[in-house]
This record gives structure tokens, C-alpha cells and sequence, in this order.
């Protein structure tokens, strides 16, 4: 099951569309689309879900200006690398928005315009009271509702 | 004992994650931009 935006109706045979702002639920897990700013894109957005008890939040690609307070976040994808989305101090800035639980950055060093210094981010969040967990690529980490 | 859900984040490249617990695994930013870029923001549910 794909849950998409209106732009990509009719791309998949299994698929359900979800509009900004709108929340759906699919195979019991409740997901919401949130708002984003992203010049590239014609219609940028992030969800939010529940999962094992912990709600989810993924801002998508998204300028500061995209980024709006979440209630209730544990677990936030937070983009870093700076072109069409927040650098590195603009990402401390939502973070001061929305005040998750753990942030995990994401969108950074995958290619030439994006190159920051993950480590970097995380000083800063965290001398700002925010805690980050940086995982690298293909690596895990597991997460419960005790915050352990 | 209770034992509380665990949720394991894998972080897959980019801006993709799999989320998986013991009865979701769930894509989120799955790289949907190779089949209509730069419409990026999907999330694939098993």
C-alpha cells in the first residue's frame, strides 16, 4: 500500500492519496500529512504516524518557513543539508519548534550540494536542549514508548 | 511482564527510513522521485 499526495494519483494499483492536512488510516496505523515548504517540489509535504506507541513526524524537504509546532513528537526526521531545505542552524530552529523527544537528521551528504557535518548538528541541538541520534546509512536503531 | 512495543529505524539513504515494528513496516520518502521527480513525499505500507 502506497500513501501519496494528489499529484501522484494513478501511479500505483494499491495506493491510498492523502492530501495536507488530511489524515488516513491504513492497515490500523493512523497517517497525517503535513504542510512544507519546498520550491522544487509541487506539492511538499511530511507525515506524521504512530508506531509501537511513539508518534512519528518526517518534514520532507522543507525551508524553516515550512516548519510549524508538532504536538506530542518523539521521533523527528529532520532535514540538514541546506539546499532547498534547512541548514544545520535552521534545522536547531525547528527543533526549537517542535520540541521532539529525539531528532534524527536526514537529507545530508548524499549528494555534492548537501554536504554538512551530521556531528555538527548534533552539538548544537543539543547545547540548545535537544537530543539527537545521528544514524548512518543502513544502520538502525531501536526506540519504545519508555524512551529507551 | 508488560514488555513494551520496540520500533526498529533504519535509516535506508537520503531521506528514507523503514520503520518496522512486529505488524507494520512502513517506507517513508521512498524514493517515489524516479518515477515522477520531483513529487517526493510518499509513504509505502506493508
Amino acid at each position: 500500500m502506497v500513501v501519496a499526495p494528489p499529484p501522484l494519483k494513478g501511479k500505483f494499483s494499491e495506493m491510498t492519496i492523502l492530501e495536507v492536512g488530511k489524515s488516513t488510516l491504513v492497515k490500523g496505523m493512523n497517517i497525517e500529512m503535513i504542510s512544507a515548504s519546498h520550491p522544487m517540489s509541487r506539492y511538499p509535504g511530511g507525515y506524521i504516524f504512530t508506531m509501537g506507541g511513539l508518534r512519528f513526524a518526517h518534514l520532507g524537504d522543507t525551508y524553516l518557513r515550512g516548519v510549524h509546532p508538532l504536538a506530542n513528537i518523539d521521533v523527528l526526521f529532520i532535514p540538514i543539508g541546506g539546499l532547498f531545505t534547512m541548514n544545520i542552524n535552521k534545522a536547531v530552529k525547528a527543533l526549537d519548534r517542535i520540541k521532539p523527544r529525539v531528532a534524527i537528521p536526514m537529507h545530508f551528504n548524499t549528494f555534492r550540494g548537501i554536504r554538512t557535518d551530521p556531528q555538527q548538528f548534533k552539538r548544537k541541538a543539543e547545547a540548545a536542549g535537544h537530543l539527537v541520534t545521528v544514524i548512518p546509512i543502513g544502520g538502525s536503531i531501536t526506540v519504545n514508548a519508555r524512551g529507551e | 511482564m508488560h514488555e513494551e512495543p520496540t520500533v526498529t529505524v533504519t535509516y535506508l539513504s537520503h531521506s528514507c527510513f523503514e520503520v518496522k515494528d512486529d505488524n507494520h513496516t512502513l517506507l517513508v520518502d521512498p524514493f517515489l522521485q524516479k518515477i515522477d521527480w520531483p513529487l517526493r513525499m510518499a509513504a509505502s505500507l506493508t
